[in-house]
C-alpha cells in the first residue's frame, strides 16, 4: 500500500504549517486564506483516511466559511498584533501539563495507527447492510441508528441561524445613539 | 505515534490562537484550527492498515468489505462536527459585524477599554 | 450603471455552472445512501451554488431566486419532518424505528426512511446556511449605506 506514515505526517506538517501562518500572519486576508489552505489540505488527509464523505463535506464547508470570513473583513483592517506574552506562556504550561496527563495515562486508549481503538465498527458495518440494505454505513449510522444525533445537530443549526437572524436585524432594535453610551 | 504530536501541535496553535490574541477573526480562526484538529483525531482513531471507506460496492464480497473497511462510528460523528462548526462560524461572524458597528474595531483590548 | 455584482464573464458563467451545481446537490441527496454523500454533503454543495449567485449578482437576485420566506418555511419543514420521521417511528415501536420496507441493496427505493431523512435534512442545511450567508452579506451593504458612516470615512482617509 502506498499509503505509509510517513506520507500522513508530511501532510500534516504541511496542515500545521498553514495553521501557524494563519495565527502569526500580519494581514487579516492571508492569514483567513491559509486558514483555508490547512482545511483544503485536511479534506484530502481524510480522502486518504479512507472517509470520502467527510471530505466532500470538508472541500464545501471550508470554500463556504473562507467566504464568509472574507466577507466581514474589511480591507483596510490590519490585525493588531497587541499579542500578550504572558497569556502564551500560561497557555504553553497548561498545555504542557495536559499532554504530560495524556501521555501518563493515555498509554492504553491511544494505540499505534492502524490499530483500530473501537471495536464498535463491525457490528454497525455489517447491520447496515444486512438489515437496512444501505450500503453505506455513514449515512445509516447518522440518520437510523444514531438518529439522536442528527436531531441535536438540526437543533444546533436552527438555533445559530435564529441567533445570525437576531443579531443582525434591522427592525426592532433599540434606537443606537441614546439607548448606551 | 508522531501523527499523535503533530495533532497536539496543531490543538496548541489553536490554542494559542484563542488565548493570546486580541483580534476577533484570529480568535474565529483559531477556534476552527482546534475543530480541524480534534476531528482529524477522530478519523484517525478509526482508522485501520490498508483500510478502505466504509461504503460497500457490488463487485465486493461481504467478507471481504467486513474485514476490511475502517471504522464508520468516527465518521459519522466527525459529519455532523464538520457542519455544525460551519453554523458556529457565521454565527460567531455575525457576532463580529456587530461587535464591528458599534466599537469600529476588531481589537478586544479596545473594546474592552471602551466599555469600562 | 443599475447592476450589481461583479463583471460581466463573472455573471454569464454563474449563471450557466449554477443549474449543474443544483443538479449534482440533488443527486448526492438522493444517492446518499448508496454512495459517498448524503444530506450533509448535498445540502451543503446546494449552499455552495447559492453563495456563488450572492457573490456574483448580489444579495437580491438570490433572494429573487429563493426568496427568503420560502427558505424559512424550507428550513422549518426540515426540521419538522425529520422530526416526524422520528417520531411515526412510535408506529413501529421506537422512536427512530425504520418503520418502511427495506427494499433490495443497491437500488434506489431501498433503505427504508433514509432517504426520506435524507431529503429532509438537506433542505434543513440549504434553507439554514443560506439565510445565515445572505444576512450577513446584505448586512455589510447597509452598513456601507446609510448608517455608521464617521467611522468608514474616517478608515477611509487613511
Amino acid at each position: 500500500m502506498i499509503l505509509n506514515q510517513w506520507l500522513l505526517a508530511a501532510l500534516m506538517l504541511l496542515m500545521a504549517a498553514g495553521c501557524v501562518i494563519a495565527i502569526t500572519a500580519r494581514s487579516l486576508t492571508s492569514s483567513v486564506v491559509s486558514m483555508g489552505t490547512a482545511g483544503l489540505i485536511l479534506s484530502i488527509l481524510f480522502l486518504l483516511l479512507g472517509a470520502p464523505d467527510i471530505a466532500i463535506v470538508q472541500v464545501f464547508v471550508e470554500i463556504v466559511a473562507l467566504i464568509v470570513l472574507l466577507s466581514i473583513i474589511r480591507r483596510e483592517t490590519r490585525a493588531d498584533m497587541t499579542t500578550s506574552g504572558l497569556y502564551g506562556i500560561l497557555t504553553l504550561a497548561i498545555f504542557a501539563l495536559l499532554l504530560m496527563i495524556f501521555f501518563i495515562y493515555g498509554n492504553d486508549i491511544v494505540r499505534p495507527l492502524g490499530v483500530p481503538v473501537i471495536t464498535m465498527g463491525g457490528e454497525y458495518l455489517a447491520s447496515s447492510s444486512r438489515l437496512l440494505s444501505a450500503p453505506n454505513a455513514v449515512t445509516s449510522i447518522v440518520l437510523d441508528f444514531r438518529g439522536y444525533d442528527t436531531l441535536g445537530e438540526a437543533t444546533v443549526i436552527f438555533v445559530a441561524v435564529a441567533g445570525v437572524v437576531v443579531l443582525l436585524r434591522r427592525r426592532g432594535r433599540k434606537d443606537e445613539k441614546k439607548g448606551d453610551e | 505515534m508522531i501523527l499523535y504530536i503533530l495533532i497536539a501541535l496543531m490543538f496548541f496553535i489553536g490554542l494559542y490562537g484563542m488565548i493570546a490574541k486580541k483580534n476577533i477573526i484570529k480568535i474565529i480562526i483559531g477556534m476552527n484550527i482546534v475543530g480541524y484538529a480534534s476531528n482529524l483525531l477522530f478519523v484517525l482513531l478509526g482508522y485501520k492498515w490498508d483500510g478502505i471507506a466504509p461504503i460497500l460496492t457490488e463487485d465486493m464480497s461481504f467478507a471481504y468489505f467486513l474485514e476490511k473497511a475502517v471504522d464508520p462510528l468516527p465518521q459519522a460523528l466527525v459529519l455532523t462536527s464538520i457542519v455544525i462548526d460551519l453554523a458556529f462560524v457565521a454565527f460567531l461572524a455575525a457576532l463580529a459585524i456587530r461587535l464591528f458597528e458599534k466599537y469600529g474595531t476588531f481589537d478586544i483590548d479596545k473594546i474592552r477599554r471602551l466599555k469600562g | 450603471m443599475k447592476k450589481k455584482g461583479m463583471s460581466e464573464i463573472v455573471q454569464s458563467v454563474a449563471k450557466m455552472v449554477f443549474p449543474f451545481i443544483v443538479l449534482y446537490g440533488i443527486s448526492l441527496i438522493l444517492y446518499g445512501h448508496i454512495t459517498p454523500g448524503g444530506g450533509f454533503a448535498g445540502g451543503v454543495i446546494l449552499t455552495g451554488g447559492f453563495v456563488l449567485l450572492v457573490l456574483a449578482f448580489g444579495t437580491d437576485y438570490a433572494f429573487r431566486i429563493l426568496p427568503v420566506n420560502v427558505a424559512k418555511a424550507l428550513d422549518s419543514i426540515g426540521a419538522l419532518g425529520f422530526l416526524a420521521v422520528a417520531l411515526l417511528g412510535f408506529t413501529g415501536g421506537a422512536f427512530f424505528y425504520n418503520f418502511l420496507p427495506k427494499g433490495h441493496i443497491f437500488h434506489l427505493w431501498s433503505s427504508g426512511t433514509i432517504i426520506i431523512s435524507n431529503i429532509m435534512i438537506g433542505l434543513k442545511v440549504v434553507a439554514a446556511l443560506f439565510i445565515a450567508i445572505a444576512v450577513i452579506s446584505k448586512a455589510r451593504l447597509i452598513r456601507t449605506k446609510d448608517g455608521f458612516q464617521y467611522k468608514q470615512s474616517g478608515e477611509r482617509k487613511r
